[in-house]
């Protein structure tokens, strides 16, 4: 009656992360050599002390970054199985995907433009 | 060459959509490249970038109304064309062209320079069209997401103000969660009958052998998402919050345009997609969130002495009004929200416009009635037509306001909601102490400062103007409103 098998990827897609993920946590906790100091232990902020004043000012150009990486990154996730798939993708395929670049491409000019990739 | 050949009409029908997406792209690089140029010449880009969206929208107005499809769905019955579709565009494109035409003189004294806002109209534009012809749950979704996330940012748009920063979390967050909920709704609704096209969920409901738990479920979700979006009764926590904090000229979009085409997704989702639940859903459904609207609308602005709150309160109260014109079921019941939606929309395009040019000049981000006293005296047509239009929202008979209100009560009589009839008057005789309080105040109140009002904008006046007039000269000419409502509403079923 209901259509349980419709969901059947999403299933498989759970079960493979949840797998993928105990398989990276646990093999580097099984396997690695421990060998355990002060600087290895202490939590790592990409080179910002970990424990100062929560007042600083931090600067905001991080966020900003991460934020245009975050978006590059998803194009590139979102052209890899485009490419894989292409022979079997009718001209449309083709044609959208050029115009998703197209307004990404847009949309960097942008970015670029206002001066949100200087850092100085 | 064969995919141009197949969607060949939808494109025509499409056109609008396809000239906005491409003009904010262009509107986008051509305030970037002006933008720094501007900045080295001390130059203000707003009043070019006013008269640009301006231009787009009404060309996209023409475009909506020379549209040559009468009924069709569009790209594999994702999106649809008809008439719903066309009158709800041009109401949403007048609603925005209000909101360009008085935003620069209130951007020029808030020192916003950011052009950005103006894609975002264009954005707000785009994502209301493909709302409103969406046809498809997922459809609906994706352009609500896009209409959400304009909404947020611009929320939190005025980066030095803390109430402005609360807004847009508070909006993101409790935005957030309700888009979960749509999500949830329709994959129950997919879990149970495969598929999302509204179309197909129709004939699959048709004679209710299929119904289950589930897809009343799924139903619940999806419309308190689309009913939070519109600030209905128990989902109203944001909405005054979110009124207040953001920058008027914000408060005054999100007050305009959304709402008709949040109602058109509901009508679609309630009236030709579920149409057979109605008397086991929607029914009790539609009153009990139209009766808690209008209880939250006229008890919480009862207490309020600052302006945007009290006018967010009468909005949670008025779409109350509309929850119950869809709980008659009706066809006047379609009629009665089509035809309320568009005074709604002019009497609250009039009261933010008047908020927006006491905004102008007070000095605190927070407006309450004592910036107003004054105003009657400095400007006596204007504080008369405020009056007017408060008159006119809380229903006293010669205006706009009051034949709206009763299209709902004639609705709910005529299907029998005698109860729910009599509570909705008693409600609104409370809700009209507090408007007559605030006409108390505007005229009889005595200001021991010095008053001062910025000059009406050419661009105030205009919208002032069409707005005040069509509400309170309606008495006059009511045919072309009744049979335009009539027309689109039949058109929602054939």
């Amino acid at each position: 009656m209901f259509f349980l098998k419709e969901y059947y990827p999403v299933l498989i897609f759970l079960g493979f992360s949840l797998a993928l993920a105990g398989v990276i946590f646990g093999a580097s906790f099984i396997l690695a050599v421990s060998d355990a100091d002060t600087e290895k232990l202490s939590s790592y902020e990409c080179g910002f002390d970990p424990y100062e004043d929560a007042r600083n000012a931090f600067d905001v150009r991080f966020y900003l970054v991460a934020i245009l990486f975050l978006l590059f990154d998803i194009e590139t996730i979102f052209l890899f199985p485009w490419s894989v798939s292409l022979s079997q993708l009718p001209s449309i395929g083709y044609w959208s995907m050029l115009d998703f670049l197209f307004e990404l491409v847009v949309g960097f000019i942008y970015a670029w433009q206002i001066g949100s990739l200087d850092w100085e | 060459m064969k995919f141009a050949l197949i969607f060949q009409n939808d494109t025509v029908a499409f056109l609008p959509e396809l000239f906005l997406a491409i003009s904010i792209l262009v509107v986008l690089l051509h305030g970037s490249f002006l933008g720094v140029t501007a900045a080295s010449l001390h130059s203000y880009l707003t009043p070019s970038m006013v008269r640009l969206t301006s231009g787009t929208l009404f060309l996209s107005l023409l475009l909506v109304i020379n549209n040559p499809v009468e009924s069709q769905t569009l790209w594999n019955a994702i999106f649809i064309a008809d008439y719903l579709s066309t009158w709800a565009k041009f109401i949403i494109f007048i609603g925005l062209l209000f909101c360009v035409s008085v935003s620069e003189s209130y951007m020029f004294s808030a020192r916003f320079r950011a052009y950005e806002f103006f894609v975002f109209i264009l954005g707000i534009a785009l994502s209301l069209c493909l709302l409103i012809s969406s046809y498809d749950l997922l459809s609906i979704y994706l352009s609500m997401e896009f209409l959400s996330l304009i909404f947020y940012v611009l929320a939190a748009w005025k980066k030095n103000s803390y109430f402005s920063a609360e807004a847009g979390l508070k909006y993101f967050i409790l935005g957030s969660v309700a888009s979960i909920f749509f999500l949830f709704g329709s994959s129950l609704i997919y879990f149970s009958l495969g598929t999302t096209n509204l179309a197909s969920l129709a004939l699959l409901t048709e004679n209710l052998s299929v119904s289950s738990a589930f897809i009343y479920f799924g139903l619940v979700c999806i419309v308190s998402a689309l009913l939070f979006k519109l600030g209905a009764a128990p989902y109203h926590m944001w909405i005054a919050d979110v009124y207040e904090g953001a920058p008027t000229l914000v408060s005054l979009i999100f007050a305009l345009v959304p709402k008709v085409a949040f109602f058109v997704v509901v009508l679609r989702i309630a009236f030709t997609s579920f149409w057979s639940l109605f008397p086991t859903l929607w029914e009790d459904f539609f009153c009990i969130c139209g009766l808690l609207s209008l209880f939250i609308g006229c008890l919480c602005g009862l207490g309020e002495t600052k302006i945007k709150r009290i006018l967010a309160f009468s909005s949670v109260g008025h779409v109350g009004f509309l929850c119950l014109g869809l709980a008659s079921g009706s066809i006047e019941g379609i009629q009665a929200v089509l035809f309320y939606l568009v005074f709604y929309m002019l009497t609250a395009a009039f009261l933010w416009v008047y908020v927006l040019h006491l905004d102008l000049t007070s000095n605190s981000s927070l407006l309450t009635f004592a910036d107003a006293i004054g105003l009657v005296r400095s400007n006596p047509f204007l504080g008369f037509g405020v009056v007017l239009m408060i008159f006119s929202l809380a229903g006293i008979p010669p205006f706009g306001g009051f034949f709206a209100k009763l299209n709902i009560f004639i609705g709910l009589v005529d299907s029998s909601f005698f109860i729910v009839a009599i509570f909705a008057v008693l409600t609104s005789v409370i809700s009209a102490f507090y408007y007559i309080r605030l006409i108390k105040i505007f005229y009889f109140e005595k200001n021991n400062n010095w008053f001062f009002f910025a000059p009406l904008t050419k661009g105030a006046s205009i919208v002032l103007v069409l707005s005040g007039l069509i509400i309170i000269f309606f008495m006059l000419s009511p045919n072309l409103f009744y049979l335009l409502s009539y027309k689109v509403g039949l058109g929602l079923f054939f």
